[in-house]
C-alpha cells in the first residue's frame, strides 16, 4: 500500500554535485534529511543542481545512502521500522575504518545531518569507552605531546578518575 | 582524529561519562584543551553523582565529605577536595547546582562572608567579590544597639538559569539592629566579564533564619527557621511557615505556602525536608512519624509531596500533590533519615530515592516499595561482615548498628577513632550532571 502511494506522488529530483564532479540524482525528500540542503532548497527554490565543493563523491554517496534509508522509513509509520532502522544503523557503522568514519563525520557535519552526526559521534565515543589512556593513544594513533612531568601533574589533579 | 573540527570532537566527548573525560585530559594537549575549553553539553548522558556534606566538627579544616557514585555503590573520595581543603578559611556548604558547589567562606581578615564556588571535578575554585551591601556601619557617636547582630544572617544560593544558560549566585541577608531590620538581596551572574553584585528588590519579604538552600527546576528554595509554639493555630502556622523561593531567570522572590495537610494533624510537630525530584520540588513530610503519643510503636511513614507548577500570577496556594508514601520500619528516630534526592539517573523512569539512614545509605524504589542498602566502601563500618546492618550512630568508642530485618541493635567497640563518619545530616548536598570545566571558569 505505502509503496504504491509513494510512486504516485510526484517527487522532485535534485542533482547533488560532489567535489570530484560525481553527481547524484536524489529525491528531494531524501536530500532534505540534510539540514544544509533543506536550507538551500527553501531559500533558492528553483535551483535543481546543488554543488557541494567540500564533500568527496565517495562520502557523499554514503551519506545519501543513509538519508535514503531514513527518509523511506519515515514515510511508514510502522513501529517495527524503528527497530529495523536501528539495526540498519548498526550495520552501517560496524565495519567503517577510522579514515572513512572521520570523513563521513565531517561530511555529515558540513551538511548538517544531525541524526547522522549523532550516530557517527556515538560510534567514535564507543571506541573510547572503557579504554585506558595508553590504549586510547594506540587506537587513535596519538602521540603524547606533554612535557615530562605534565601528564603526572594532570593525573594527580584528576586522581579521583583513576581511582 | 586530529582532522576533525574541534566542535565535532567536543560532540564525541559529550557522549562520554565525566570520569572518562577526566582521564582523557591525559591523552594529549589538544584533547585536554578541548575538554577544558568546551562546556560539554551533558544533559542527556549519565554523569557522576556526587554527595557532599558539611562536617559537624567545626574545627575541622576539611569542609566536606564527598561520595562518588560507582555503579551501585557510593565511594568516598578524599581526592575531590584535596586542593580545596588546603586553602585557608572556613567553608560552609550552601548548596549544589548542576555540578557546582556553593560555599559560604569566612576568613579571618574579612568580617563578611563571601560566596565561593567549587567545581569538584576540576578542583577550580572561584571566590566571588564581597557583596555590595556590607554590614550597617556605625559612626563613632552612634551607639551599637543592644542585641546587635542576633538574628542577622547572610546566605548564598547557587542557581542555574536554563533559558540564558548561566549560573547565578543569590545572596540574601538580613541585619537586625535593635528594633530595625534590613533585608537585602543581591545577584551575581557568572560568566560575564564585568560581573558584579546587583541589588534586587526584597520589598515585602522578611525571612527568619533560612536553612540550607535547594536548587530545583529554576528556583532556589529556602526553608524558614524559627520557633513555633505547639499551641499555635494551624491557620497562623500556615501563614508563617512558608518556603522562600528565588526564581533564577526572572530574579524575583516569592513565598510558597506549605501543603495545608501538614498542619491538619492535632498537636502536629512540623518536620519536613525539601528535595529535588528531577526538576520538581518535593517535600518530605516527616511529621506524622514524630507523633510521639505511642512511644512503643513508631511507624516511620514519610509522605512525599510534589509541587505542581506554581501559579505565580495570583497569590493563590501552591498546588501540592501527594506523590508517594515511604515506609521504613527500621531505625526508630525519624530525625535519622535524610532524603537526599533521586538515586537513579535522570533519564530513567522509575523513581528511586537516595536516603541516608543514620550513617548508612539506602536506595528506595517508590513504585515497588523496596529498599536496598548501598555499599559504601571507604567507611569503616562498611566491612563485609556487617554489610547488611545499618549504622545508626557512632561515638568515639563504638558503632551502633541495627539489623533492619530483626530490629536488633548491635554495638561494636572500636579502638580507632573515625571522625570520617561524623557528618552533619542537616546539610547535605547532592549533584549530578557535572560540567568538567565550563567556560565560566575561564572568564572569572
Amino acid at each position: 500500500m505505502s509503496s504504491s502511494s509513494t510512486t504516485t506522488t510526484t517527487t522532485r529530483l535534485l542533482m547533488l554535485k560532489a567535489s570530484d564532479g560525481v553527481t547524484f540524482e536524489v529525491e528531494e525528500a531524501v536530500a532534505t534529511k540534510l539540514g544544509a540542503i533543506n536550507n538551500m532548497v527553501e531559500e533558492e527554490g528553483s535551483e535543481d543542481l546543488i554543488c557541494l565543493p567540500n564533500v568527496n563523491g565517495k562520502f557523499l554517496g554514503m551519506v545519501l545512502e543513509w538519508c535514503k534509508k531514513h527518509a523511506n522509513n519515515n514515510t511508514n509509520s510502522d513501529k517495527g521500522n524503528d527497530e529495523v532502522n536501528k539495526w540498519w544503523d548498526k550495520e552501517f557503522v560496524m565495519d567503517l575504518d577510522q579514515n572513512t568514519l572521520y570523513h563521513l563525520l565531517m561530511a555529515a557535519d558540513y551538511l548538517s545531518g544531525t541524526e547522522l552526526v549523532d550516530l557517527l559521534t556515538e560510534k567514535v565515543a564507543s571506541m573510547i569507552r572503557g579504554k585506558k589512556v595508553e590504549e586510547i593513544r594506540e587506537t587513535f594513533k596519538i602521540k603524547s605531546d606533554f612535557l615530562p612531568g605534565q601528564e603526572e601533574e594532570i593525573r594527580k589533579k584528576n586522581s579521583w578518575a583513576f581511582e | 582524529m586530529d582532522q576533525l573540527p574541534m566542535h565535532v570532537v567536543a560532540l564525541i566527548f559529550s557522549k562520554l561519562p565525566t570520569k572518562t573525560l577526566a582521564q582523557l585530559k591525559c591523552v594529549c594537549k589538544l584533547w585536554s584543551q578541548i575538554i577544558v575549553d568546551h562546556a560539554i553539553p551533558n544533559d542527556l548522558y549519565p554523569r557522576v553523582l556526587i554527595l557532599a556534606a558539611n562536617s559537624s566538627a567545626t574545627h575541622n579544616n576539611n569542609p566536606t565529605y564527598t561520595w562518588v557514585k560507582e555503579g551501585r555503590s557510593l565511594k568516598i573520595s578524599s581526592n575531590l577536595f584535596s586542593d580545596f581543603a588546603k586553602s585557608k578559611g572556613k567553608y560552609h556548604l550552601e548548596n549544589c547546582c548542576r555540578g557546582l558547589l556553593c560555599f559560604r567562606k569566612k576568613s579571618s581578615q574579612d568580617s563578611e562572608t563571601r560566596a565561593c564556588l567549587l567545581n569538584p571535578l576540576s578542583q577550580k575554585i572561584i571566590e566571588l567579590p564581597a557583596c555590595a551591601s556590607q554590614s550597617h556601619q556605625f559612626t563613632s557617636h552612634q551607639r551599637r544597639p543592644l542585641f546587635y547582630g542576633i538574628g542577622s544572617f547572610r546566605r548564598y544560593g547557587l542557581g542555574f538559569d536554563g533559558a540564558a544558560g548561566v549560573y547565578k549566585v543569590v545572596s540574601i541577608s538580613r541585619q537586625i539592629c535593635g528594633p530595625r531590620s534590613y533585608m537585602k538581596a543581591e545577584v551575581y551572574t557568572l560568566g560575564t566579564r564585568s560581573s558584579s553584585w546587583r541589588t534586587i528588590t526584597t520589598t515585602g519579604f522578611t525571612l527568619v533564619d533560612p536553612k540550607t538552600a535547594l536548587f530545583s527546576g529554576g528556583f532556589v528554595y529556602w526553608v524558614q527557621g524559627g520557633y513555633f509554639p505547639m499551641s499555635m493555630a494551624s491557620e497562623k502556622m500556615l501563614d508563617l511557615c512558608k518556603i522562600f523561593a528565588f526564581e533564577v531567570g526572572k530574579e524575583e522572590f516569592r513565598f510558597i505556602p506549605l501543603p495545608r495537610a501538614l498542619f491538619s494533624a492535632p498537636d502536629c510537630c512540623l518536620f519536613f525536608q525539601l528535595i529535588d525530584l528531577k526538576g520538581a520540588l518535593g517535600l518530605v513530610d516527616c511529621s506524622a512519624s514524630t507523633d510521639c503519643s505511642d512511644t512503643d510503636r513508631y511507624d516511620n511513614t514519610f509522605k512525599i509531596w510534589m509541587m505542581e507548577k506554581y501559579d505565580h500570577v495570583g497569590e493563590g496556594e501552591a498546588s501540592w500533590v501527594k506523590q508517594y508514601t515511604v515506609r521504613l520500619s527500621f531505625i526508630r528516630d525519624p530525625c535519622q533519615f535524610t532524603f537526599i534526592g533521586p538515586w537513579d539517573q535522570l533519564n530513567e523512569r522509575n523513581q528511586v530515592l537516595l536516603i541516608k539512614c543514620g550513617h548508612s545509605f539506602i536506595s528506595y524504589n517508590v513504585d515497588s516499595r523496596q529498599w536496598e542498602q548501598i555499599h559504601t566502601p571507604g567507611l569503616h563500618h562498611s566491612k563485609s561482615d556487617n554489610r547488611y546492618l545499618l549504622l545508626v550512630r557512632n561515638d568515639k568508642r563504638s558503632y551502633n548498628f541495627e539489623n533492619p530485618d530483626t530490629g536488633h541493635e548491635y554495638t561494636v567497640k572500636t579502638s580507632r577513632l573515625a571522625d570520617k563518619d561524623d557528618i552533619d545530616t542537616q546539610l547535605f548536598c547532592y549533584t549530578e550532571n557535572l560540567l568538567l570545566l565550563s567556560s565560566i571558569f575561564k572568564e572569572n
